[in-house]
């Protein structure tokens, strides 16, 4: 009996593992499709597993360009001086702040809450621009013709640092 | 012992950085993460809540929470109470992942699911530090069952990823290898002359295609299973060195090491 049970459970498992991989997981509805969708999120069961596919994005990139009130301005991204790891993972975040910001009820909150960031590490600009943008990559044929990569920009804002209220 | 060890160790390789990814004040802010996170996974706002009554304060709980979950990885790499440890890292690691949603990547999604694993079958009776008396020798294995879970996910992590990429264009002209170690952030080495002997990336797709499609039905056979361990092994060393994916491909490798080469050599014993 013991065993069957273990036998079923093993099965249910592996076959939400097939389902999450065939990206059918979100469309099952109802009640059924609510507890599977909470069971692939604790087990990693639904998870799909299309890496570069079925094809490689571009890279998106956050970019401030900060202004002090006297001075010279200055760039950065939110992966500058980090490791490569981390690089992985804030670049993932630009994406993130990319798709949110599609919506126009959000694209202020997030790309805000980027400024807010920066302004925080860098107290003596009162400006930043923030821009998303994503690494338009030539093919190889266009690349041999003599095409070469750029940024180009998605999204952009520029907010002012507040003076604090008295 | 393997996929602690390394959670650990990515765990220090991020350290500094902590706080900004995963803090209340990080770069994304809890308000916002929250918008795009499963309200019904507790993530680390959540947790932090519980210590409030206790008089401490959130960024004092976020240090505490993400020591527990380094200490539970370490002893769960250790065999110390295997259970217990697997659950805590387990259930930090899926938090941690909850809350960060805006920043992770596909390695914390499989780091989640073998975690899941290392809780719910018996891990702690392979390949730990804990000793055993010679008389408990034979449970110190986990059972051929479980075993066959862990081998028949990796298969379909394999076969989807290969198939996924097999479908679209990219993958059969070369360009998606092109475009990948083009991107500043995975470029590790200039390859720009890669787009004149266009062959060498085609060949590259190719070889990606079929080494991750063909694992699924090559790696169980015992005449070519060394084989395919070998040249998937191969697979994510090229990731890992002109990707940078190093992390990724770690995990990737010792999935493949503990579940396919070392349950050869020892026959019906696995580690994780």
């Amino acid at each position: 009996m013991k065993r069957l049970l273990l036998v079923g459970a093993f099965s249910c498992h592996l076959a939400l593992v097939v389902a999450g991989a065939l990206h059918l997981t979100s469309r099952l509805p109802g009640f059924a499709g609510r507890g599977a969708r909470f069971y692939d999120e604790l087990s990693g069961a639904g998870d799909s597993y299309s890496f570069f596919a079925p094809a490689v994005g571009p890279q998106l990139r956050a970019r401030f360009t900060l202004s002090p009130p006297r001075g010279e301005r200055s760039e950065e991204t939110l992966e500058t001086g980090k490791t490569r790891e981390v690089g992985f993972r804030v670049g993932n975040l630009a994406g993130t702040v990319y798709i949110a910001a599609k919506r126009a009820d959000l694209r202020r909150a997030f790309l805000g809450a980027l400024a807010a960031n920066r302004l925080g590490a860098h107290p003596e600009a009162d400006h930043v621009q923030v821009d998303i943008e994503d690494w338009v990559m030539p093919t190889m044929a266009e690349y041999r013709l003599g095409a070469r990569p750029r940024w180009r920009s998605l999204h952009d804002a520029t907010f002012v640092r507040r003076s604090s209220p008295p | 012992m393997g996929l602690p060890l390394l959670l650990l160790f990515h765990l220090v390789w991020v350290s500094s950085d902590l706080l900004s990814l995963h803090g209340d004040r990080g770069i994304i802010p809890w308000e916002l993460a929250d918008l795009l996170r499963d309200p019904w996974v507790p993530g680390l706002p959540t947790l932090t809540k519980a210590f409030l009554p206790l008089g401490i304060g959130v960024h004092t709980a976020i240090i505490l929470l993400l020591s527990a979950y380094a200490g539970s990885l370490l002893a769960l790499a250790l065999g110390f109470y295997p259970r217990v440890s697997a659950f805590l890292a387990w259930g930090l690691h899926l938090s941690l992942l909850s809350s960060g949603a805006a920043s992770f990547y596909g390695v914390d999604q499989l780091a989640n699911t073998f975690l899941f694993y290392l809780l719910v079958f018996p891990s702690g009776r392979a390949w730990t530090f804990t000793s055993l008396p010679a008389s408990a020798r034979r449970e110190e294995t986990i059972p051929v069952s479980c075993l066959r879970v862990m081998q028949f996910h990796l298969c379909v992590i394999y076969l989807a990823a290969g198939l996924d990429k097999a479908m679209g264009r990219q993958w059969w002209n070369g360009e998606a290898i092109w475009q990948t170690v083009s991107q500043p952030i995975f470029s590790t080495f200039d390859l720009s002359w890669l787009a004149r002997p266009s062959w060498i990336p085609m060949f590259a797709g190719w070889s990606t295609l079929l080494v991750e499609i063909g694992y699924a039905f090559l790696v169980w056979p015992r005449s070519t299973r060394k084989v395919w361990c070998i040249v998937t092994v191969g697979l994510h060393l090229g990731i890992g060195l002109f990707m940078g994916l190093v992390f990724f491909s770690s995990v990737m490798i010792l999935l493949t090491v503990c579940f396919f080469l070392i349950p050869e050599a020892v026959p019906e014993r696995a580690a994780a």
